[in-house]
């Protein structure tokens, strides 16, 4: 069993000042998940995922894989194979050679090394490229050999360390679907981190938000879209980023109104009630609203703002508008039919139902 | 004792005792072509009360370039270690293992006119500076706790830049005069001290060398077997084989090509210490294209071959604990 378990994990890196880059670790990942590590550069996501591997120390707290606590556990000792963003691939070794290697220092015999080499290279489409050299390869064949390496050693756990982030943009929208079938054929945990969080939506069971050595919210791809815990989050996950619009509630005989400049938007009764009866009358609270949860006027929205319209990107199949509105700056997603020209004042419906509210000052959501 | 109870140059139970004779300077000026063994200086930078001192005999030596250029060379044991106790002042101690069963290495550092040093004194034995401009050179000695706890923890043998040379010069000339109190020259010792931790602790941040010096020193380091080459280190960083090989050899005194090499012959060294791995393999896992080349490399490095070298270190006494290796390719 596969099972990673983090029990009050803290990793501080000695220093005048000493320096904390994780300071209360608790993630459970079951056995054979998909799990992704996502956040910005710094927020500890290849720390814990070294941690995992051995490669860190823990400075206090508790490892398990499987039932085995492995704080002091030598990395070769693990059970776990390891893909590094800059493939760690012998310059000077071929192919085969590169793949086999971690076997023939576990002293596997040669005939077994052989059948896992060639089974992991037709499955990656490697057994015309095993005599060449590393530096004869595209970055995707060479990424490849580096998951080969990996996939020969039959580990519990598999972790990988931004994988992609060497390759060009096409060749990443495909090597993720390779890497996604290689997790279903090969039926194992899964640990990836990326700093880029299309990645992570498309490729994980579960993603681990992250920022600052803590974890802002650990759930499916959907929820993490649907159901933002905090601003943090909301804001990483989504491309283009959700809007925010700093807005006051007003109670109103139907409920509540979002109102800022000159718009008093009237809330959906449960939005309404959430607000009010969680003492936001009369405050500020932040409004967020994702770029596609914005309605054409040709399909009468119910709920209208104006906004001068200070770019238009033509994007093919829709466009994306870059508005000013009343000081609030905001990206709206609408079909290519669209194309006001730029400096206009530009009318546009929300999908109040839509909207997500989060306090200001402790940035979690009210409600959804 | 004087009338207030003090003995000469001493606060009794105080810290600052220690720090009351706790350091010397001295003026070195060498001509374009002389060598001067650093044994040779030392005695005019060390304590005269052996338990004033920490570290070797003058404790912590800082040495500024104020004209000219030299070479400070570093030759002898490859494995001279320096272990750390806590026990009351005496807080440091250092091992030093048999020279018969250890291989030599040799370390080439050259510093310009501002540029500084700061190194062990125990290192003093097989240091040497070459003077390739004549030069004016201006030591000072550091000991005590309080140099200990100032210093120990900053960055030693790295070239580095004092911001404001002419201050350090201007503090060395003070201390340099002969009739000064022995407060009075404390409190300039103190203040240099000061200076020192100041500039030192922001170059471990900045690092000293360019950034792309630093990076390339970093990624040879970290990544030694898997680069093809000091194109392929110059590839990574996005820059041209010519500019980075200029730029690195200005700031570090060798070729890349000649760093990447050792920074390979290290770390084989360090996996044979592991002692459970067959040399061929390790040949592999340091980048060699072949466990001959490998011996031929390790052996003009250290004067033996990798198997002499694990029958010597299997037979020390003092060996260090293994370290937990980071070796992708176990991964």
């Amino acid at each position: 069993m596969a099972s990673i378990s983090f029990q009050h994990v803290n990793k501080t890196y000695p220093g005048n000042p000493p320096v904390e880059v994780v300071p209360d670790l608790n993630l459970d990942i079951k056995d054979k998940e998909f799990v992704i590590l996502v956040g910005p550069s710094g927020c500890g996501k290849s720390t814990t995922l070294r941690m995992i591997a051995g490669l860190e120390d823990i400075t206090s707290g508790d490892l398990y894989i499987g039932d085995q606590r492995v704080n002091d556990v030598a990395p070769k000792d693990r059970d776990i194979a390891m893909v590094f963003q800059n493939y760690a691939l012998y310059p000077h070794m071929t192919v085969y050679k590169n793949i086999a290697f971690g076997l023939e220092l576990r002293k596997t015999p040669k005939e077994e090394i052989d059948q896992k080499v060639h089974e992991a290279a037709k499955i990656l489409d490697l057994e015309h490229l095993l005599d060449r050299k590393p530096k004869a390869l595209s970055g995707g064949q060479r990424q490849r050999v580096a998951l080969g390496r990996a996939m020969v050693r039959n580990p519990a756990v598999f972790l990988l360390d931004e994988p992609l982030s060497n390759l060009d943009a096409n060749l990443r929208t495909a090597m993720r679907s390779e890497i996604s079938k290689l997790h279903k054929k090969l039926d194992t945990t899964f640990v990836y981190v990326t700093h880029d969080q299309t990645e992570a939506m498309t490729m994980g069971d579960r993603i681990c938000v992250m920022k600052d050595g803590v974890i802002q919210q650990f759930d499916t791809p959907q929820n993490l879209y649907d159901y933002p815990d905090n601003l943090f989050v909301a804001g990483f996950i989504g491309s283009p980023q959700m809007n925010f619009i700093n807005v006051t509630i007003q109670k109103s005989a139907a409920g509540a109104k979002a109102c800022f400049g000159r718009f008093a938007l009237e809330l959906p009764a449960e939005k309404a009630k959430a607000l009010i009866d969680g003492g936001y009358d009369g405050k500020e609270v932040i409004m967020g609203i994702r770029p596609e949860d914005f309605i054409n006027m040709n399909d009468n929205p119910k709920d209208v703002i104006e906004a001068e319209v200070e770019l238009a990107e033509l994007m093919g199949s829709e466009t994306y508008l870059y508005l000013n509105c009343e000081g609030n700056k905001m990206i709206v997603r609408l079909p290519s039919s669209v194309r006001p020209a730029e400096d206009q004042m530009f009318q546009v419906g929300v999908k109040l139902n839509k909207v997500h509210f989060f306090d200001k000052d402790t940035e979690k959501f009210i409600c959804h | 004792m004087n009338q207030a109870g003090k003995t000469e140059n001493h606060f009794p139970g105080d810290d600052l005792s220690l720090l009351l004779d706790a350091g010397k300077t001295k003026q070195v000026f060498l001509q374009e072509g002389e060598t001067l063994p650093l044994s040779d200086v030392l005695p005019a930078l060390s304590s005269s009360d052996p338990a004033a001192v920490s570290l070797g005999q003058a404790g912590y030596l800082f040495l500024t370039v104020a004209r000219g250029e030299i070479s400070f060379i570093q030759e002898g044991p490859a494995d001279v270690r320096f272990i750390r106790k806590e026990c009351g002042d005496a807080n440091v101690s250092h091992t030093k293992l048999e020279a018969s069963s250890i291989p030599q290495t040799n370390c080439r550092y050259v510093l310009k006119s501002g540029q500084s040093f700061l190194f062990y004194s125990g290192q003093a034995e097989h240091t040497r500076i070459a003077c390739q401009q004549d030069a004016e050179l201006m030591f000072v000695s550091f000991w005590g706790s309080i140099a200990d706890a100032v210093l120990q923890s900053l960055p030693m043998d790295h070239v580095f830049c004092p911001d404001r040379p002419d201050a350090f010069f201007a503090t060395f000339r003070e201390l340099q005069e002969a009739d000064q109190s022995w407060e009075e020259k404390s409190l300039l010792l103190y203040r240099m001290l000061m200076k020192l931790h100041q500039e030192l602790t922001v170059y471990e941040e900045t690092a000293g060398y360019p950034l792309l010096v630093e990076t390339a020193l970093r990624l040879m380091e970290e990544e030694s077997a898997y680069l093809d080459g000091v194109e392929d280190v110059a590839d990574r960083l996005e820059v041209s084989a010519g500019h980075l090989s200029r730029v690195f050899s200005e700031a570090v005194g060798m070729p890349p090509g000649k760093y990447l090499k050792k920074c390979r012959i290290q770390y084989a060294r360090k996996l044979l210490e592991q002692g459970d791995i067959p040399v061929h393999l390790i040949a592999d896992m340091c980048g060699f294209t072949s466990a001959n080349y490998f011996a031929k490399v390790f052996r003009a490095e250290y004067g033996m071959s990798p198997s002499e070298y694990i029958a010597a270190y299997s037979k020390r006494t003092d060996k260090a604990v293994p370290q937990n290796i980071e070796d992708r390719a176990y991964l």
